[in-house]
């Protein structure tokens, strides 16, 4: 375990390499596309990581994800727009993101935690798919209010009017229409990856954690052993929300992106997207969801470049017709299936990359929680845990591999009820 | 007071048709506990080469003969296609990734990877053009012929599932896919008529949908298949009737949103029809936990 000393000495280290990036970033990639796009893979990892929190950790459902995302990014930018003119617009030096950015990542994870907290409440009622067509239902109403909030109905009323000043299908770009003031530069970027990764982290091992994923296995044993199951989902709704409106903030005033916020940019791909950040990377493991929102975004970005390999552009010369664009995404979506296929549980499973050194004191606090260890998957699932703190990590992941397949049949769906029985037999169809 | 019956007839033609769309949704829900995102697309593919196939049977020349022929040939494509979908995405999944606590997640994203190829494979090989059918029948008689068609297929895919083997097969699967394949039940392809079947009513409704005003294009598949999805939803997913009832209440609620000046919000308000009837019944309208389900 590392002592006090180390450990702010990591701290000032972290601080260091971030605010030495936001000088030195433009000389380490010159060129401000893939600049732009490292920005991006890092939004998306903050994206990827607090969809993990419901989807991997909490093992609820959520397919409106881009919905938080879009809240996030409205908001980041009509206060950043706002703010911006106050301290009297023009350019967006550094010290002034002190002033902007804080207040930015502080609205827009609090007002994306509200509607976490709204779309979550149902939670209680509904059941896994249940869920996750709501939480598209309310990603869908968010996109659509404002795509046609200038196009539908009159302009009266507060409302009408309030939602037709952020600009329909064309998008928000500031109070004067001029953009997004883009504050948000590598300091800012790569800080807020490196806080999230280490909260998301903290939390996963944490007893919040360890009860989240006792909840998944088995909700109706966690609850015999006393965890309050209404009151875990909705904080899991409430602080994934929150990491996704900030995720959201910081995209909307990404410097060398888009000025413009627009709807369009908060459709069902993007919550797609997200999804498969998670669930390539390994659903439930920290390092698999910053691996798989690195991995996504630029897997996109490389098979935008093939289009200007002198092959394809040939091929295209042939076919005048030739969509190169939606070749790019048969084969993004081909590839995506491929790896589904070949490995369900995604690049990493559950584990992480790195050892964990302070295990010692996790594991000591283990007993503590509440895990429920009654049937006999769960206690495998459970030594498998133990294992993989113990810090043995091929030993773990082995044992992880037998205890994971009660958590299968159980975890699949959170919410134990009897109905949920019935599919247990499907999984383990081999026909 | 016209505009609003009216309103009510185009809705329930609509309905009916979202309704058959629905189905396909339902049934490979109920078997398989899977959201079938690729569904849309298969709407989509059935529509493109149901214009071709009308086009190259004569299109209105004989259009008796090029509707019915155009109609077949579509659904056995869209036939063929479900099951390549499920074979390729689908199936392989199901022997493997046991052990693992995303075992429901997985296939709903290889769901959506398919749905995504399959959009962007008609935009390569159809362009993004809007291609229009050719009008066989006067539009007054179209609505009649869609309302029709719907229903005697509703009630034949009843009967289907109610009285024939194949169907007590589908329902046992869905109850205890363990047990009903310990029955002799062949799962797997059981689970692909499932699959043809509910391609097929996606197909039927595609050349009807498409006959009666609309253009096909390649995210033709999207706006439709959201509809139909939350019709399924709303009716409770798994549901045959619950479907039927559903895509009407849809359908009825889109032509009366026209009506008003906030024609633009009308998915708005079918996701929120949806939320509004998920909170008070969690299941759906006509979904009851517990009981069999096709």
């Amino acid at each position: 375990m590392p002592s006090a000393v180390q450990r702010v000495l990591t701290a000032l280290l972290l601080v260091a390499a971030v605010v030495g990036l936001e000088f030195s970033f433009e000389h380490i990639i010159p060129d401000a596309a893939w600049r732009q796009l490292a920005l991006l893979a890092m939004v998306n990892v903050i994206a990827a990581l607090s969809l993990n929190i419901i989807n991997g950790m909490a093992g609820q459902f959520s397919i409106g994800h881009a919905g938080f995302l879009g809240i996030g990014a409205y908001t980041g930018a009509i206060v950043a727009g706002n703010l911006h003119q106050m301290l009297g617009g023009g350019d967006t030096p550094f010290e002034r993101s002190f002033i902007v950015m804080p207040v930015v990542i502080l609205s827009a994870g609090l007002v994306a935690a509200v509607f976490g907290f709204v779309v979550g409440l149902p939670s209680l009622r509904l059941r896994g798919d249940y869920l996750a067509i709501v939480t598209l239902g309310f990603a869908e109403i968010f996109r659509l209010v404002i795509g046609t909030a200038d196009t539908g109905g009159g302009t009266e009323g507060a409302i009408n009017q309030a939602l037709a000043s952020l600009g329909g299908q064309q998008g928000y770009a500031g109070p004067d229409g001029t953009g997004v003031p883009q504050y948000a530069g590598p300091f800012w970027i790569f800080g807020a990856v490196t806080v999230a990764t280490l909260v998301a982290w903290r939390l996963k091992f944490s007893g919040w954690g360890r009860t989240l994923r006792a909840l998944r296995e088995d909700e109706i044993a966690s609850a015999a052993v006393g965890v309050d199951p209404t009151r875990y989902k909705v904080t899991s709704f409430v602080l994934s929300a929150a990491g996704a409106g900030i995720a959201g903030g910081l995209m909307a005033s990404l410097r060398d992106g888009n000025p413009t916020v627009q709807p369009e940019q908060f459709s069902f791909a993007t919550s797609f997207d997200a999804i498969t950040m998670v669930i390539l990377g390994g659903s439930g493991s920290v390092s698999g969801a910053v691996l798989g929102g690195v991995l996504v975004t630029f897997t996109v970005k490389m098979i935008e470049q093939l289009q200007g390999l002198d092959s394809v552009q040939a091929l295209k010369a042939v076919y005048p017709s030739l969509d190169l664009n939606a070749l790019r995404m048969v084969i993004y979506a081909s590839i995506l299936v491929g790896l589904m296929i070949l490995r369900p549980e995604g690049l990493l499973g559950e584990r992480e990359i790195f050892r964990r050194k302070s295990r010692v004191k996790v594991t000591g606090a283990g007993p503590a929680q509440p895990v429920p260890a009654r049937t006999e998957a769960e206690v495998k699932a459970e030594r498998s845990e133990e294992g993989q703190a113990g810090g043995a990590e091929a030993g773990g992941a082995g044992a992880e591999g037998a205890g994971a397949e009660g958590a299968m049949a159980k975890g699949a769906l959170p919410e134990g009820t009897a109905i949920e029985r019935e599919e247990q037999p499907l999984g383990k169809d081999r026909s | 007071m016209m505009e609003i019956l009216s309103a009510l007839i185009t809705g329930i033609a609509q309905g009916s048709m979202i309704a058959l769309i629905a189905l396909g949704y339902t049934m490979v829900y109920g078997i398989l506990k899977l959201i079938n995102f690729a569904h849309s697309e298969v709407f989509m593919m059935g529509a493109f080469i149901g214009l071709f196939a009308i086009t190259a049977l004569g299109g209105t020349q004989a259009p008796l003969l090029a509707g019915v022929g155009g109609t077949l040939c579509a659904m056995a494509f869209a036939g063929v296609l479900g099951v390549v979908v499920e074979r390729v995405a689908y199936a392989p999944l199901r022997g493997r990734g046991r052990g693992l606590s995303n075992t429901r997640i997985t296939p709903l994203v290889t769901a959506l990877g398919m749905s995504v190829l399959l959009q962007n494979l008609a935009q390569l090989l159809f362009t993004a053009r809007y291609r229009n059918y050719p009008q066989l029948l006067p539009i007054e008689h179209t609505r009649k012929v869609i309302f029709v068609t719907a229903v005697l297929v509703m009630i034949g895919l009843e009967l289907f599932v109610k009285r024939t083997w194949m169907g007590k097969a589908m329902r046992a699967i869905s109850m205890n896919a363990e047990a009903a394949r310990l029955m002799g039940v062949k799962t797997s392809r059981v689970i692909a008529i499932t699959f043809v079947t509910g391609s097929m009513l996606a197909a039927l409704g595609a050349v009807l949908f498409c006959l009666d005003q609309s253009p096909v294009y390649p995210t033709a598949g999207v706006v439709i298949g959201t509809r139909a999805f939350v019709a399924a939803v709303i009716g409770g997913i798994g549901n045959i009737t619950g479907a039927m009832l559903g895509g009407l209440l849809i359908g009825v609620i889109g032509e009366l949103t026209k009506l008003t000046p906030y024609s633009g919000l009308q998915d708005v308000l079918v996701f929120a029809a949806l939320i509004a009837v998920l909170l008070v019944r969690p299941t759906g309208l006509l979904g009851k936990p517990g009981t069999e389900k096709v």
